[in-house]
């Protein structure tokens, strides 16, 4: 799906991951099930990995959802994504709440964004998600669109 | 940065941060507390070269763009131009202008990533300051406008590629004999449209670091300054070149030791000596032996092999440049980032002939080509140095053997130098401050070293430094990550 266009009433549905890592692609997985929904005014994305360049495009839609696995914490976490700073010591990794700082204090916007959080169990070389992953992904397929189909009902 | 003394008494800093990969470094004290030594270690391993033999030559300008995320065109080029070298053809001129605008846009954003996201809250915000905040959010809090034109010009950078390739990072449609597709006419325009602002941008970038250096003349004069060899490519008169030229060393008085040299008669001139301390090798310039060969590559060396830039406002840039070293090569470390901004500040300009080139929107892109050879070697200049690859197949065009001489690696020789000098000038004995390793560390962003591809990592990108004291025991250790 395009990206482009007037996205001021979309949300962006982000599936962070590498498919060829096991649960790590867990946020992509959830990502294309979510777009297969066809629900209005939801744009969805995939990438292995987030850069700082990316926040401009962010700031374009009304909200965004973050869709990653984790290696701990809870089976299925959703948590809006505060700005508490953030840091950036490398190009390879950024965190979250650095877009939501970023967006305050370069753009002086709000970026609205919420964390779903997969634990994974495995993360060898392979491109099979885990069964009990796959259940929690049908879950957070099922609440996401629950809550987008809410949101996109009250735009109207 | 973390920080932990163990009862043995050695620091120990862990990780290197603002760098692209794994790392640490070990200082070792005399027993009066001073500096005896200094290494950097490179504590991963990935072994792109072999699990590539057996792969069809063809393939190798797709999967090499995956070896780094930021220099993923200097790969592809590099692979492409091997692979050419074993058909036995060239590209066409369309397909050549596309693959040189996308390595300019690659140069553009590795550099603006380097510069206004990982060095430059040094110098902005205070070797001292809060390690917190001493990066891009640092900086996007005290000088807003400043962090939104670095990120913007590394987007620009990255736009390059994304409107030629459809990607951003790890690209694919470099191909052997030119291109894939051809540039949009309306691609064209939009590329052209961030040229100004880029220009002013990097402007901003040379202004700052000038007023930097005549602030802190002392400091940027000493900072790992010591003479090495230098290795660059250049065009036919000795310009700076990063797409596609000769090889040309200079040795530390400025003289050109070897010029026009081919690309693939570098193993006549460079060898390579493992250590017992890292996974990166030892390269050094051959006629000059493993103890005198050492030679340095990246933005720095361009400048000092280059004759000329091609475009008026670097040329302008490259005076002052040379002006430094008054003719002799500029040996100072710190010097890195001025070096950094000239050459973003030449890759813009050219980008901008490339757009205004008739010829850029051709669909004639691409010669086809078949095995016609078994070796092929190709050679670019990568944001960070000379990069070659070098291919050998079989009769079915199997590859039999792959070498891959990464511009870190070259680097790796002077990046432990610059570590030694600068915990010399910095570090006395165990209780040494974060501020005083962080100007260690910083000896080590200024070759904006990618481990990642130097030893093809696997991993985040911790680094770790350790101060041992004069029994060899650890006495202190910082960590990041």
């Amino acid at each position: 799906m395009s990206l482009n266009g007037d996205n001021s009433r979309n949300f962006l549905i982000i599936g962070i991951g590498n498919p060829l890592r096991c649960d790590d692609g867990i946020g992509p997985y959830v990502a294309e099930r979510i777009e297969a929904e066809g629900l209005n005014g939801v744009k969805v994305w995939t990438t292995q990995q987030l850069q700082l360049e990316d926040l401009e495009r962010m700031l374009e839609f009304k909200g965004v959802v973050l869709i990653d696995a984790s290696v701990d914490g809870q089976p299925l976490d959703f948590r809006p994504i505060q700005s508490t700073g953030g840091q950036l010591a490398s190009s390879h990794h950024i965190c979250a709440e650095t877009f939501v700082s970023l967006a305050k204090s370069i753009y002086h916007k709000e970026l609205k964004m919420e964390l779903c959080s997969i634990r994974g169990l495995c993360f060898d070389t392979g491109d099979t998600l885990s069964p009990a992953v796959l259940e929690r992904a049908a879950e957070a397929v099922k609440l996401i669109c629950c809550s987008l189909k809410g949101k996109v009902v009250s735009l109207k | 940065m973390d920080s932990q003394i163990n009862k043995d008494n050695i620091i120990l800093i862990s990780p290197v941060t603002r760098i692209e990969g794994h790392a640490k470094i070990t200082i070792d004290l005399a027993a009066d507390g001073t500096v005896r030594d200094a290494r950097f270690h490179v504590n991963e391993i990935r072994g792109f070269e072999k699990f590539c033999e057996g792969r069809m030559f063809t393939e190798m300008p797709t999967i090499t763009p995956r070896i780094c995320g930021i220099c993923p065109v200097s790969h592809s080029v590099s692979s492409a131009k091997a692979c050419e070298m074993i058909m036995g053809i060239k590209p066409t001129y369309t397909g050549n202008l596309v693959r040189r605008l996308i390595h300019l846009g690659q140069t553009i954003s590795s550099h603006a990533l380097s510069f206004f996201h990982l060095s430059s809250p040094d110098f902005i915000l205070g070797w001292d300051s809060d390690p917190a905040l001493r990066n891009i959010v640092g900086i996007a809090q005290t000088s807003p406008d400043l962090a939104l034109r670095g990120i913007r010009l590394r987007k620009f950078g990255q736009e390059i590629s994304e409107r030629i390739t459809d990607k951003k990072i790890h690209i694919m449609g470099i191909v052997p004999g030119g291109m894939g597709a051809p540039l949009t006419e309306e691609n064209r325009k939009a590329l052209l449209g961030w040229i100004k602002e880029a220009v002013e941008t990097t402007t901003i970038g040379i202004d700052l670091i000038k007023k930097y250096h005549d602030q802190n003349k002392d400091m940027v004069n000493s900072f790992a300054n010591f003479q090495t060899l230098y290795l660059g490519t250049v065009g036919p008169q000795g310009e700076w070149e990063i797409y596609d030229g000769k090889l040309r060393f200079i040795d530390v008085d400025g003289k050109i030791l070897q010029d026009q040299i081919d690309p693939k008669d570098y193993l006549d001139y460079i060898a390579e000596r493992p250590v017992d301390f890292s996974y990166l090798k030892y390269p050094y310039y051959k006629p000059y032996g493993f103890e005198k060969g050492f030679y340095r590559v990246g933005p720095l060396a361009r400048l000092n092999v280059a004759s000329r830039m091609k475009t008026p406002k670097a040329q302008k840039e490259f005076l002052n440049f040379k002006s430094i070293g008054n003719g002799k090569p500029v040996h100072g470390t710190f010097y890195f980032h001025y070096a950094r901004l000239i050459e973003m500040l030449a890759a813009i300009e050219e980008a901008e002939q490339i757009l205004k080139d008739p010829k850029i929107t051709s669909d004639d892109v691409q010669t086809k080509g078949s095995l016609n050879y078994h070796e092929g070697i190709g050679s670019s200049e990568a944001p960070r140095g000379t990069l070659f690859h070098h291919y050998t197949t079989d009769n079915s065009g199997r590859l039999t053997r792959v070498n891959l001489l990464i511009a870190t690696g070259q680097n790796n020789p002077a990046m432990n130098r610059s570590v030694l000098e600068v915990a010399k000038q910095y570090v006395r004995g165990k209780d040494v401050k974060e501020g005083a390793l962080n100007r260690v560390e910083a000896a080590i962003r200024c070759y904006d070293p990618c481990l990642s591809c130097s030893t093809h990592a696997i991993g985040s990108m911790p680094m770790v430094i350790e101060i041992k004291d004069h029994t060899g025991a650890v006495v202190h250790v910082l960590k990041r990550g």
